[in-house]
């Protein structure tokens, strides 16, 4: 199966002092722009690119994934040491990092994120070098039906991440599926809540409306104790990595996180917040004391953490195989892949194995290097504690405006944090939690396309509408998670 | 080396824009703007473009996406951005076509608008798998007639979708159609058997070689790009004389009108960088150029995308009047 | 400060009125020609997610009515004193301030004050904090405008 002249003629390719240079300079620049708010992946792919123009495209792929992989983990940082996530992929995070870190044990939920990225990252990159065109074909046979199971399995995960209030939480998922809808109906163009303004035509955008309702929201909570120190030990200054013994009671959490992660990569369109969120709720519907989530666990720190990297391998097998990027990040890499005169689909396998295995090597590499260059951005990021939250304030909130607006110089964008953020103030203030809301804002657009595209298939048939093994597969899964709990304890009765 | 000079040269300008005034334009950065996200064809020739402008013009030229809201959002950027010519935007057949001929816009693509070159070029391809029963385009008209059969295009209202109305029109057939965002994941569909029939460019064959068998070319008038692309296939009106079939697929640079007439004159004269031999030589397979420089030209190119799109759009009833 | 109660049943009626409105609204839209294609027209999916708002919102205030919390052990107040109440919501001004001084004034001026005008209100009065900020806020323009190449000024 492995052809070892190409694998030699990788190894060869990849061992230039210039590519292990790039290689270095992507973590870091992966790693700023992951930690700044509103810049995720995509944008930071995309500041890269002209440079590869004039690269091979070995140096130039190596320099992307490493831009890719230290950006979804660079998210994780601010999240967990500000409270704000740096990306979509740590939305997740923010709940039980931010507050691991403010009960004096930062250095060690910075270490348990740095862990679990790593180890989703190398999953899924292992994952993609040995079973990519078995995975492709999963990926090609992703219609309008199986988009609206893993929907349908999103809304479950609403559900579960609603906190002690069902009411509350799915308050909280309606309002987020809502707002969704605002903007040009992307099947027929009919205006809808456009409010005669040509802006909302694109309806409220998803990065500034994610960033906002943290990062703003945080901002204003943070103001209101602006004057009160934060207690902390030196102790947790300290940045710990988990020991073997720690990792092997979370095997299981890790494993699971690990597959559900590169699975949700593979489907094209689900990207790293959708894989952490999912992540994230089976580790805590599997937990003896699921009640601990969301007050500041490790497993709620390495679930979603391990889920989001291990989205980057997933997400290359549609980008390669078929073309078809899975997700807004690797659509970038695609630009670049066509750009460097290569046709990614069917045929670059067997037409460009040294590239491929290139690839395959090169990630892992990444993630073996992400985890030294992270120990020394979380050794200062450990610090932050110190920082008093009267220069935080000011401070995240003009990286956010600033951030937001950079993306695509646009003022509406930058309106659309700002109300995002005074709505995530308002019900944060209020007991609701803004997890099922972002949550709910993620999946929205999906679950409508897929429900109607899934009715226009089937055409008023429902044996047609189900007629969809591996939606048929998923609905079974969730059915057998949600049943799971009742039966055993029926069971043991 | 050049990724030095670029660097520098982004530096220096943005010293002088900051210092003291100089009168030549440009002395400061130029934003590209593209109505698509990043990563796909049209994103990709902006990047390609910009890259040689900038080497041209001395500065950089920097790509802005600004994705979705049927495109308008993005055009409405550079029209109401200064007529500078630091702010340039890159038309294609939504933003430029279709949007403004089916609904109402704030804008008018040949009255606020100057074009200076344009260069991609499509047209589109009819696909089905490999291992289809219809092996050619006859056979599947007869299948299309006795089945509703399931049709991927990429977004509602482009020039796929439009070809594939266009062809349900012309032959009385009758189509499920499913939105699959992008070319590639329409045929990517149509390999992994979510749809029996997508529409795809002429170009799609090259990463599909294969797995997908083209049927048709949606067009009348024979181009060489179909000959390179597609040996050997038909156009709709060479199968079935006087069946109508067509499609506008163009992209280029606009300014917003009344950009003093130097900066449109130094732009044109830049653009000639983009119909070189050697450019066309180092883009994406999947992309056809056909260069066309100046306004006048350009806007010539225009009219034939509205004259072409007009009764079709009329006779579907969707042309807004 | 304002109790949790009172609070959240002001937000529900908010919810409420805001969920029949939109609703309402989705009545009025409008699917030009061919593209209106079989399936589910555009207003379904906003108008049940209104619906399923209305519905949660509805228990969430009966459970206030009658039960005076909704399940979580909260605090029985929004805010804990006056002073958290004036530093969060005079800082909410400021955002909104700041964002206005942009889109009018550019950047620069934005970024000057943003910084100074924050602390002032959260009560700081510490002279090194004021220069901490001022030159973070550098910090911050420099690397977007020549790392990033971003076009703020």
């Amino acid at each position: 199966m492995i052809d070892s002249a190409a694998l030699i003629s990788a190894l060869g390719l990849l061992a230039d002092p210039l590519t292990m240079l790039l290689l270095v300079v992507g973590i870091v620049l992966g790693l700023i722009i992951g930690i700044l708010p509103g810049l995720g992946p995509p944008i930071a792919i995309a500041l890269a690119l002209p440079f590869t123009f004039y690269m091979d495209p070995v140096p130039s792929m190596v320099l992307l994934l490493g831009i890719y992989s230290a950006a979804i983990y660079g998210g994780s940082i601010s999240a967990i040491a500000v409270g704000i996530p740096g990306t979509g992929a740590a939305i997740a995070t923010v709940q039980d990092g931010h507050k691991m870190f403010k009960s004096g044990r930062g250095g060690e939920a910075l270490g348990f994120s740095l862990t679990g990225s790593i180890i989703g990252g190398l999953f899924s990159a292992v994952c993609l070098a040995l079973i990519a065109p078995l995975l492709a074909d999963l990926a090609a046979k992703f219609g309008p039906r199986e988009y609206l199971a893993i929907s349908v399995f999103g809304l479950v995960v609403v559900v579960r991440v609603a906190g002690q209030s069902l009411s509350k939480g799915l308050l909280m998922g309606a309002l987020g599926l809502f707002l969704t809808t605002w903007g040009l109906d992307e099947l027929n163009g009919t205006e809808r809540y456009t409010f005669g303004n040509y802006h909302f035509y694109e309806g409220l955008p998803l990065v500034p409306f994610l960033v906002g309702l943290f990062a703003v929201s945080e901002v204003l909570i943070g103001a209101e104790r602006a004057a009160q120190r934060v207690d902390f030990d030196a102790a947790s200054l300290k940045v710990k990595l988990p020991g073997l013994k720690t990792l092997v009671r979370m095997k299981d959490v890790i494993m699971r996180s690990s597959i559900i992660g590169t699975v949700i990569g593979i489907i094209p369109g689900e990207g790293a917040a959708v894989g952490a969120f999912f992540a994230y709720s089976e580790a805590k519907r599997r937990s003896k004391e699921p009640e601990k989530y969301g007050t500041g666990i490790p497993e709620g720190i390495v679930a979603p953490e391990t889920a989001n990297n291990a989205t980057v391998g997933g997400a290359l097998v549609p980008t390669l195989t078929l073309g078809v990027p899975g997700s807004p990040a690797a659509a970038v890499l695609l630009g670049a892949l066509l750009i460097q005169g290569l046709t990614p689909g069917p045929k670059l396998f067997s037409e460009e194995p040294d590239l491929m295995y290139a690839i395959f090597i090169g990630l892992f590499l990444i993630n073996i290097l992400m985890l030294f260059i992270g120990l020394i951005a979380i050794r200062f990021a450990a610090q932050l504690i110190r920082v008093p939250t009267s220069v935080i304030v000011p401070t995240v909130l003009l990286l956010s405006f600033v951030g937001i607006y950079s993306v695509s110089n646009s003022f509406f964008n930058v309106g659309v944090l700002l109300g995002a953020g005074i709505l995530g103030y308002v019900v944060r203030k209020l007991g609701y939690s803004i997890a099922p809301l972002s949550i709910g804002f993620v999946l929205g657009p999906i679950l409508e396309n897929a429900l109607r595209q899934s009715l226009t298939i089937a055409d008023g048939s429902v044996l047609e509408f189900f007629n969809t093994p591996i939606g048929l597969t998923i609905y079974a899964a969730l059915a057998l998670t949600i049943l799971w709990g009742p039966l055993t304890a029926r069971f043991k009765k | 080396m050049k990724l030095m000079k670029t660097v520098v040269a982004g530096f220096a300008a943005l010293g002088l824009s900051a210092g003291a005034a100089l009168a030549e334009w440009p002395e400061k950065p130029i934003n590209v703007v593209v109505s698509f996200k990043a990563g796909g064809n049209a994103d990709i020739t902006a990047r390609i473009a910009a890259e040689t402008f900038s080497k041209e013009l001395g500065v950089p030229v920097n790509v802005v996406n600004k994705p979705g809201g049927a495109h308008i959002p993005a055009v409405m950027s550079v029209k109401e951005a200064p007529a500078d010519g630091y702010t340039i935007f890159q038309f294609a057949p939504p933003s430029f076509m279709v949007v403004p001929l089916t609904r109402a816009v704030p804008y008018s693509p040949m009255d606020d608008f100057v074009p200076l070159w344009a260069g991609a070029f499509a047209t589109n391809a009819l696909y089905v798998r490999a291992d289809s029963p219809y092996t050619t385009f006859e056979e599947f008209l007869e299948g299309a007639k006795a089945n509703k059969l399931t049709i991927g295009v990429n977004n509602l209202g482009a020039p796929p979708n439009l070809s594939a109305v266009q062809l349900a029109s012309e032959f009385g057939l009758e189509f499920k159609t499913l939105a699959l965002k992008t070319v590639p994941a329409s045929i990517a569909g149509l390999v992994g058997g979510q749809v029996d029939v997508a529409v795809g460019q002429i170009a799609t064959i090259n990463a599909f070689e294969g797995e997908i068998r083209p049927l048709i070319i949606l067009d009348n008038n024979r181009v060489p790009a179909m000959e390179k692309h597609l040996p050997g296939v038909r156009t709709v009106g060479e199968a079935f004389e006087g069946k109508q079939a067509g499609a506008w697929v163009r992209g280029g640079w606009a300014v917003k009108a009344g950009t003093p007439q130097e900066i449109i004159d130094k732009l044109v004269a830049a653009s000639a960088a983009v119909g070189t031999d050697e450019f066309i030589a180092g883009l994406p397979a999947g992309i056809d150029w056909k260069f066309v420089q100046g306004p006048e030209a350009v806007g010539k190119e225009l009219q034939v995308g509205i004259d072409l799109y007009s009764p079709i759009l009329d006779g579907l009833g969707l042309l807004h009047k | 400060m304002l109790s949790q109660k009172t609070a959240n049943l002001v937000f529900i009626t908010a919810i409420l009125i805001a969920s029949a409105y939109f609703a309402w609204v989705a009545e009025g839209f409008v699917t030009s020609g061919l593209l209106a294609s079989s399936g589910l027209p555009s207003k379904f999916f906003p108008q049940l997610m209104l619906a399923l708002m209305a519905l949660c919102a509805g228990r969430v205030g009966y459970l206030y009515l009658v039960r005076g919390h909704a399940g979580e052990p909260e605090l029985a107040n929004v805010f804990a004193s006056a002073t958290e109440a004036r530093q969060g919501l005079s800082m909410l001004a400021v955002a909104v301030l700041c964002y206005a001084i942009w889109r009018n004034f550019g950047f620069a001026p934005m970024a000057v004050l943003l910084g100074p005008i924050s602390l002032l209100v959260m009560g700081v009065r510490n002279l090194f904090i004021y220069i901490t900020v001022l030159a973070l806020t550098a910090f911050i323009t420099a690397v977007f405008i020549y790392g990033l190449g971003i076009q703020l000024l």
